[in-house]
């Protein structure tokens, strides 16, 4: 490890999540209620962004489970507390082990199989949950149960923290969230544990001849995916307050992947990013109005053909000085995508 | 047990096998050769079931503009092939995240030129047999003999034309396709257009049934998708077989057990035909499209 | 500048570049513009226009549109000796929560007095949960209005629709008519498995059983069925007398075709709130009893004096005459018209508390197309109508 990555990791360089609780914590103050909730919708995002990351960008398992993950944390948790008053964080712990419970699961039965046999596995296990509370009496079926429990507040000496409050407390305490399991990820990366993951990514042969046994690294990374995905999916319905399958079905996946995507695969700030360009571009700016869904698209599409490192990794290239090599590289691209 | 009911049941499973083997036989050719999952194959539905209600209603006759539909929907296939599924060949889930970008897209597409509501064709066979106290439609056994001629000359295409046989050399190996001189950019376009055809036929199959709108497509695209897994994905006959347990299924479970069951059962299917036979009921890896 | 400022500014640039402000007197917001004497207030409308509602939520933002439009014809109007112009604010959720949500604090931001929608029962539900606490007039078509209302959350809450639930509901009420009309042993249920379909399966449930009818056959469908030709066999087995429909076309246009196709059509087909003639439309040579309730109106009777009024504006404004379905165009439709009168009421065009006590007042307005008026639990009363197709002529009847 060099001089300047040493300092790095003592310094500065690991506080950065602390900034992203400020920047809410500064949000807080504009006391505006749209940045309040998109800056609460944005944390979320990110959330299930990195669920995904972890599992899909650090491990190289296209995974259609997360937002069916998330969906059975809260749900567990709704349903605990709704119909067996259970505490709140009893409840939560209960959801979260869950979805960790499932992913071991999908993953003893599916990770041993081709890729694209795992993503379509993952989806299958998406639409069966969703058939399946859509046909709970004890889930709500499809009029969905309300989300009782609350997080409660965080006493500091004279500083009372409403977590729940829609004025900030809330935000704040998705941001901390977030920006926790952030800080854990970036961490994690440079503990064995990650680099094997890239390692396994990379050249599973070869890490196979190094001794390395695949299948556990893949469902750890997979569990901790859940875990992270079980988050989002608490904080989603204690936002909602409210939940039916139908808020954590195909299409809120879709947008998971595509934000994934834009922001940058395999890259711990990229879900950060596509989360505040999907929040800025869909419910702020409303870019291309009713047809916003498929002006995304088709940025999905521009950016997987010529910027496959997504936003992050184009705005890499460019500050590492490169933008002219950069530019000759995608005209080059260009070229070579056309005319053949 | 009521015969009549079962006879109902039992037609409604083939028609609706008839038309998930046909959505799922265009996601396999798709997949078998280039990789893709291509989650846009519903929107090449719609818009082979929205061409074909537009294409009626400026007077053309039903089967003309089902063969229409077909033709421009393959043409649509092979375009977006070139322009946005080959740039990405290299790797192929950038092609399934092309392809979800391409939903998006079709739907609004769908939604500017024909709206939300639904459109009826008038069905260009209505005559209803009775066979003794059941009724069978004449317009669903069409869409099954229809669906089998198609299956037929799909498999006379494969195993008897050239063109068919470099497809599925290709799909089996395609460096050693591209050695013995095949051009596999040309038999990957083929392909595209060929999935996008057979999506059009099963959108025009349903338009044939079923009002025309915006949500159509969903109910059997995932079933396609199931079928695709269940049969070994990139398999044809594993397609057609899947499609078979997966029509039967849905359609025995709803007329005699329930609704419930039917949504659950086929993912039961699924889940158990694969704890015995992971790589589907027919065999995939070196010997697929053999 | 602070950022509040900033970010206000930034707001009404976008409002300006990107809402979709209605103002038939040509100006958008003119609260600063001293050229002309008449001030603007904005309500807001948060509409399903895209996504998977669009068919219904294209019909809310039309109705929006014309109700607007309509008030501005009039001449606007006036409140404590001030002139005004209305306009609407319609933003599309796509019937994504998330995007409601957002909307609906953009609403809030704005300070509009009143606001429209959602209407989807479940992005309504989560929307509303998050406008706890914010000094506006809500109001909503959606079935789980009924729910807040009597919470201290849901003071200034309204249902646009009349209720369909419980012993006192529409569906209730619907269903014992029915039965006196064609006294049917048993009874056959097919709804879709949603919150709406799960609410008019227990209310036809719970009547029917108290009339003594049986129930052969109670199934909900999912959603994205499109074929029913198997459910249509076991129900030709269950033989019942009198089958209730899904209530969206999209569901029973198929069904019906599919029942004609098999030669079923003896049964009197009912047709859930939400049916409209367009359901048997080129059917009624083979179809002889279908009976349905109207969930406003039907806008497409050319005989029903009260709509006529609806159908000369709609025309004038859209060029063509309404849908059967745009009976769905009623559900916000009269609360706008409403407006001029409870905002003179109320003697304010922002307090949201005068103003939710003006609408249970006001009985009377402009171009009033449903008989209608706000109950004191501020749910909408009208005449709900029904309609009978017999030997293929439609009649209407007000159900009293």
């Amino acid at each position: 490890m060099g001089v300047a990555a040493l300092r790095r990791a003592a310094g500065l360089g690991r506080l950065w999540p602390l900034a992203l609780v400020g920047a809410a914590i500064a949000v807080v103050y504009t006391e505006d209620p749209v940045w309040i909730t998109l800056a609460t919708l944005a944390a979320i995002w990110t959330l299930w962004a990195t669920s995904l990351n972890l599992i899909w960008g650090y491990s190289g398992q296209f995974s259609m489970a997360q937002t069916g993950l998330g969906m059975l944390s809260a749900y567990v948790a709704a349903i605990l507390v709704h119909s067996y008053d259970t505490s709140a964080y009893a409840a939560i712990l209960a959801g979260l082990g869950a979805s960790v419970a499932a992913s071991a699961l999908i993953g003893l039965a599916a990770l041993r199989l081709r890729g694209f046999y795992f993503a379509i596995m993952t989806l299958a296990f998406l639409l069966v949950l969703s058939a399946v509370l859509e046909n709970l009496a004890l889930a709500g079926r499809t009029t969905g149960i309300v989300v009782a429990y609350r997080l409660g507040s965080l006493s500091l000496g004279p500083i009372t923290w409403d977590l729940d409050s829609r004025h900030g407390g809330f935000l704040v305490a998705c941001w901390t969230v977030a920006a926790g399991v952030l800080a854990l990820i970036g961490r994690l990366t440079r503990l064995r544990f990650g680099k094997l993951l890239i390692a396994i990514r990379d050249d599973p042969l070869l890490a196979t001849s190094f001794g390395v046994d695949i299948s556990a690294y893949k469902i750890g990374a997979f569990a901790m995916s859940a875990i992270i995905a079980g988050l989002a999916g608490i904080l989603l319905s204690l936002y909602f307050r409210y939940i039916t399958p139908s808020f954590f079905g195909f299409d809120t996946l879709i947008n998971v992947i595509v934000l994934l995507v834009i922001g940058g695969t395999g890259r711990l700030v990229g879900p950060l990013v596509g989360a505040a360009v999907y929040v800025a571009l869909i419910d702020y700016f409303r870019i291309g109005g009713d047809y916003r869904q498929g002006v995304f698209g088709a940025i999905l599409i521009l950016t997987v053909i010529f910027a496959p490192q997504g936003l992050v990794g184009l705005l890499a290239g460019l500050r590492s000085g490169r933008a002219g090599a950069l530019r000759t590289a995608a005209l080059k691209r260009f070229a070579g995508i056309y005319n053949r | 047990m009521n015969t009549n009911l079962l006879v109902a049941a039992l037609v409604n499973g083939l028609m609706l096998a008839a038309v998930y083997a046909l959505v799922a036989l265009g996601l396999t050719v798709v997949f078998g050769l280039l990789d893709i999952v291509n989650f846009a194959h519903g929107q090449m539905i719609l818009i082979g079931a929205y061409l074909v209600v537009s294409l009626v209603a400026h007077s053309l006759n039903f089967w003309a503009a089902l063969v229409v539909a077909v033709v421009v929907v393959a043409l649509v296939g092979a375009l977006l092939e070139r322009v946005v599924f080959r740039p990405v060949e290299s790797v192929p889930i950038n092609g399934l995240l092309v392809s979800i970008g391409l939903i998006a897209i079709g739907q609004n597409v769908i939604r500017a030129v024909w709206g939300p509501n639904q459109q009826i064709v008038p069905p260009p066979v209505s005559v209803v047999w009775h066979v003794g106290g059941a009724t069978v439609p004449m317009s669903r056994v069409v869409i099954v003999a229809g669906s089998v001629l198609v299956l037929g000359a799909l498999s006379l295409f494969l195993y008897r034309t050239r063109a068919g046989k470099a497809l599925r050399a290709t799909a089996q190996n395609r460096d050693a396709a591209e050695l013995v001189g095949i051009p596999v950019a040309r038999v990957n376009n083929l392909a595209f257009a060929a999935g996008a055809g057979l999506a059009a036929l099963a959108g025009g199959f349903l338009a044939m049934q079923f009002p025309v709108e915006p949500l159509l497509a969903d109910s059997p695209l995932v079933m396609g998708f199931i079928v695709l897994i269940l049969g070994g994905a990139g398999s044809p006959l594993g397609a057609v077989l899947g499609a078979m347990v997966i029509g039967l299924t849905e359609s025995l479970c709803t007329a005699l057990l329930s609704s419930e069951a039917a949504q659950i059962v086929p993912f039961v299917i699924l889940a158990l035909i694969l704890f015995v036979r992971p790589e589907g009921i027919v065999r995939i890896g070196s010997d697929r499209w053999v | 500048m602070s950022i509040k400022d900033r970010q206000r500014s930034l707001w009404s640039a976008l409002g300006a570049a990107a809402a979709v402000a209605i103002s038939a007197c040509g100006g958008g917001s003119s609260t600063t513009n001293s050229s002309g004497p008449a001030k603007t207030v904005t309500i807001g409308a948060s509409v399903e226009a895209t996504g998977g509602a669009a068919a219904i939520g294209t019909q809310w933002r039309d109705g929006v549109k014309l109700a607007v439009d309509r008030v501005n014809k009039d001449g606007g109007f006036t409140v404590n000796g001030q002139k005004y112009m209305l306009a609407a604010d319609i933003q599309d959720s796509a019937a994504d929560p998330q995007q409601a949500i957002t909307i609906a604090q953009g609403f809030v931001q704005k300070s509009y007095p009143v606001v429209l929608g959602p209407g989807v029962s479940t992005v309504f539900t989560a929307t509303f949960q998050s406008l706890k606490g914010s000094d506006v007039v809500v109001m909503s078509p959606a079935a789980t209005v009924g729910q807040f209302l009597t919470t201290p959350d849901g003071k200034y809450l309204f249902h646009t629709h009349i209720a369909d639930d419980g012993t006192t509901g529409r569906v209730y009420k619907m269903t014992k008519s029915i039965v006196a009309k064609y006294s049917p042993k048993s009874a056959a249920i097919l709804l879709p498995q949603d919150p709406i379909g799960e609410l008019y399966g227990a209310a036809y449930k719970q009547a029917l059983q108290a009339s003594g009818v049986t129930v052969a056959y109670d199934q909900r469908f999912p959603s994205a069925q499109r074929d029913f030709s198997s459910y249509l066999a076991a129900i030709k087995s269950a033989n019942p007398d009198v089958i209730f429909l899904p209530y969206l076309d999209t569901w029973a246009v198929p069904f019906l075709t599919q029942a004609i196709q098999a030669g079923y059509t003896a049964p009197v087909f009912v047709g859930s709130p939400g049916t409209s003639s367009s359901t048997i439309n080129g059917k009624t040579d083979q179809i002889k009893r279908f009976v349905w309730s109207v969930t406003t109106r039907a806008v497409d009777s050319t005989t029903d004096p009260q709509v006529q009024d609806f159908r000369a504006h709609y025309k004038a404004m859209f060029g063509n005459d309404p849908a059967p379905s745009a009976f769905w165009a009623l559900s916000y439709y009269d609360e706008v018209l409403m407006l001029p009168k409870v905002f003179a009421a109320a003697g304010s065009v922002t307090d949201h508390k005068s103003i939710t006590a003006a609408y249970e007042k006001v009985t009377q307005w402009n171009g009033k197309t449903l008989d209608l008026h706000f109950d004191s639990g501020r749910t909408a009363v009208y005449t709900p109508q029904l309609a009978f197709l017999e030997n293929g002529i439609i009649t209407y009847q007000d159900a009293k």
